[in-house]
């Protein structure tokens, strides 16, 4: 702060009031963050259907991504249930989903599966897809 | 005809001597004060511009001309293609899409610095040497990692086409309205680091690129609202914002920028905040940068299947330098950034605004964040984390809230100081409409206390905005009558009212927010005849069509609806399948009315006919689109103000109102 100012009065109470003031509201921001980090659902672990495998049952499987490539010729539905085979090339985990299937899931195509791993079967709330070769130039 | 386009190349090597040149040259004329230097550099620039437009008209006219030569234009058009979308295709791709990038950014820079010279030659010389040292960069990017007229040695009969979801009039302008609203800001940014280099640090440079930054937050900000548009009408999920990296990318440099088309007002006003200002023009234009980086990097996952090209490590190299460049220009020159003024009061516009870019800027952090966290994560725990939209959510509904209540009460606020009770009676009425609105909400059986504070608080901003208006029609001449004196007052401080506008077209799109707390959504494997109930409606399967062209093949499901026993007519919700990309889509029918939307999508059908049929209730949605096309309205009147408007000066003023002063 510099002393050309017009007449203003002393500066130093005021300047207290600013610092607390600001420094309350960068605390309750970064509180904020902190707890929102914490909710259920803000972070999700990411695993290959490997990883996913020799994590079995756990606690933690509640909610996770797996991510693979759908076996070829795995996808089935049944009514609203559809179920498909993702693989890391090593191994296969079985995904059931009650929601719609992306249209761009396919069989070959890149999937990441949300939900939880009972141990035997991945139940995902939310399905993925991607498809890089029909956007990517192939040559 | 078809020839023409082997001008492309040449065309961008030529564009990158010249930009480097400009850069030289600029730089020459600055630094010893030779407008010799100037003239030429600002020249070079031109020359660079014209050279990138033609690259991109050959580029155009490869794609016309169905030249598959051109890997570019086997990648992403196809004969079948035609009209808008076989043009559009320009942006389809990642070398397309830097293309109108560069084009956009020397152009922009060409117009910029045409107008800028007359004013201030050297600081326009200062700034063409940035401007085309950015250019560099970019045809750098064109010429070698991604030269979009790579030739292919074998020439295919027909290209692989245009990702049908993108063949749609909302993807046609929202991508080059992001780039426009990310290449736009190149301008203020160049001129904030023109006036860092040269020392000398007045208004000048906001001053003189107040249109572009202005020009740049609209095209952000419809970009965006046009993504989301996008989103809900062609994706078929029921929402419009994912918190998906790439929007985050998007979002991230509108929150700085809106922080610093709010802050550079007390910069105006009071000569306060220099320091951050050009620091809040870097940190926007480096988000920019940045986002540009992660959608074209592919180091993070992200459900828009971009290239994963191999421009990604060319970024980092510039942002950093780019940065680090501004914060040693920023940190060089402290002493002339120092504020010529103090707050006096915490009860003051000035501290309103302080707060406001305070929150903004938090927010920005905040998604920046929640993008970058599980790239730090990998780095240091070796775990793959993602973060998903609870965590945004979480962070912005407080802070959104919180928001929306200071776009009411800030420009209730006085400049300087207000005595609380003059504060009190500015700040009653707004504040008993909202008391009131969740009074009334809570009786009609309003519960989500999240839902009640947020209308509350749009009710309490819009009457304030509205009563600000109304003040508009009492100031002035005593013997005019209302409306002339509302005319006259609106019509000299358009930026003022204009802004206000916008910040009525927020409030709305806040109610559409707001609104998603009440969503509702059905799954139902329906057989023909059958009838399916959501909210207040019912769906009844009435008949299946089918229809065939060389192009697709549609599976169309016609759906009775009729809301509370009365007919809202029939909704068409479909299936295509895209024969060029063998690939099936759903094409999304709403019922689109103020108070909801009745959004039904199909998601499969089966042999016999039935049909897998999700549908949501989407209450209040239809505001987003509303206060969307109000703040467009208010950002348009913003821009009938004159040119460079007169320097108000309110320094020495005591208040915007006569308010009594309490010390």
């Amino acid at each position: 702060m510099d002393d050309n100012t017009m007449a203003v009065p002393p500066a130093q109470p005021n300047r207290r009031k600013f610092l607390i003031g600001g420094a309350v509201i960068a605390l309750t921001l970064v509180g904020l963050v902190g707890w929102a980090m914490g909710r259920p659902g803000s972070t999700s672990f990411y695993y290959t259907t490997s990883e996913v495998l020799a994590l079995g049952a756990a606690p933690a499987s509640t909610d996770l991504r797996v991510s693979g490539k759908v076996v070829d010729g795995s996808i089935e539905r049944d009514g609203l249930t559809s179920t498909f085979d993702l693989t890391d090339g090593r191994s296969v985990v079985t995904v059931t989903t009650d929601q719609p299937l992306p249209d761009t899931l396919k069989n070959g195509s890149d999937v990441v599966a949300r939900g939880a791993f009972d141990g035997d079967s991945f139940t995902a709330s939310e399905v993925l897809a991607k498809c890089p070769s029909k956007f990517k130039a192939k040559t | 005809m078809s020839s023409l386009a082997a001008l492309g190349r040449p065309l961008l090597i030529g564009g990158l001597g010249f930009a480097f040149c400009a850069t030289l040259l600029s730089a020459f004329g600055a630094v010893t004060k030779r407008p010799g230097g100037a003239h030429l550099g600002a020249r070079a620039l031109y020359a660079a511009a014209a050279m990138v437009a033609g690259a991109a008209i050959a580029l155009l006219i490869a794609l016309g001309t169905h030249n598959f030569a051109y890997e570019y234009v086997t990648s992403y058009s196809s004969r079948s293609l035609s009209g808008p979308y076989l043009y559009g295709a320009l942006w389809g791709g990642m070398e397309g899409s830097l293309l109108l990038w560069t084009v956009m950014l020397t152009g922009f820079s060409a117009i910029a610095i045409r107008g800028a010279r007359r004013r201030d030659s050297l600081l326009a010389a200062r700034a063409t040497s940035v401007l085309g040292g950015i250019a560099v960069f970019f045809l750098i990017l064109l010429v070698w990692p991604a030269d979009p007229f790579t030739t292919l040695a074998d020439v295919p009969s027909d290209g692989r086409g245009l990702n049908p979801l993108l063949q749609s009039p909302g993807m046609l302008i929202h991508p080059p309205l992001l780039y426009a609203g990310f290449v736009g800001f190149s301008v203020p940014f160049a001129f904030a680091m023109a006036a860092l280099w040269s020392g000398h640090l007045t208004d000048e440079w906001f001053r003189s690129t107040r249109r572009w930054t202005l020009f740049a937050w609209s095209a952000l900000s419809v970009g965006i609202v046009l993504g989301g548009a996008w989103a809900y009408t062609e994706l078929g999920w029921g929402g419009y914002w994912a918190w998906d990296p790439v929007e985050n990318a998007s979002f991230m440099p509108w929150l700085t920028a809106t922080a610093f088309l709010h802050s550079v007002v007390i910069q105006e006003k009071r000569r306060m905040f220099k320091l951050w200002n050009v620091t809040l023009i870097l940190m926007t234009y480096g988000l920019a940068v940045f986002g540009t980086f992660l959608t074209r990097s592919g180091i993070l996952s992200s459900v828009h299947t971009f290239t994963e090209g191999p421009i990604g490590r060319w970024f980092l190299p510039f942002l950093a330098a780019m940065l680090i460049g501004g914060l040693v220009m920023i940190a060089l020159r402290l002493g002339p950034l120092r504020s010529e003024n103090r707050f006096d009061s915490l009860m003051s516009r000035e501290s309103m605004f302080l707060i406001n870019n305070f929150l903004f800027v938090a927010a920005a952090l905040t998604v920046l964040w929640g993008t970058i966290y599980p790239i730090v994560a990998e780095l240091v725990t070796g775990t793959r984390l993602s973060v998903g939209p609870p965590f945004f959510n979480s962070v912005f509904v407080p802070l959104g809230l919180a928001l929306i209540g200071l776009t009411g009460i800030g420009p209730l606020i006085s400049w300087r100081r207000m005595s609380r009770g003059a504060f009190w009676r500015v700040v009653r009425v707004p504040l008993a409409a909202g008391v009131l609105t969740s009074v009334g909400l809570a009786a009609a059986g309003v519960r989500s206390a999240g839902a009640l504070l947020a209308f509350s608080l749009c009710m309490f901003t819009a009457v304030a905005v509205i009563s600000e208006f109304g003040r508009a029609a009492r100031i002035g001449d005593k013997a005019a009558t209302g409306a002339a004196r509302f005319a006259r007052t609106v019509g000299r401080n358009r930026r003022r009212y204009g802004g206000y506008v916008v910040h009525l077209g927020v409030v709305l799109i806040v109610i559409g927010f707001a609104g998603s707390a009440f969503r509702s959504e059905r799954q139902v494997l329906l057989d023909p005849g059958a009838s399916m109930a959501i909210g207040d409606y019912t769906l009844t399967y009435a008949e299946l069509e089918r229809t065939s062209t060389p192009e697709k093949e549609r599976i169309a499901l016609h759906l009775e609806v009729e809301r509370k026993g009365d007919s809202r007519g029939v909704l068409v919700p479909q299936r295509n399948f895209h024969r060029a990309q063998r690939q099936w889509q759903s094409e999304v029918a709403i019922d689109s009315t103020p108070i909801e939307d009745l959004y039904v999508v199909v998601t499969s059908f089966d042999r016999d006919g039935t049909a897998a049929v999700r549908a949501f209730i989407n209450p209040l949605t239809w505001w987003i689109w509303v206060g969307a096309s109000v703040m467009v309205g208010g950002m348009a009147f913003i821009f009938t103000a004159e040119r460079r408007a007169p320097v108000e000066v309110t320094v020495a003023a005591p208040a915007a109102r006569p308010v009594p002063i309490r010390t």
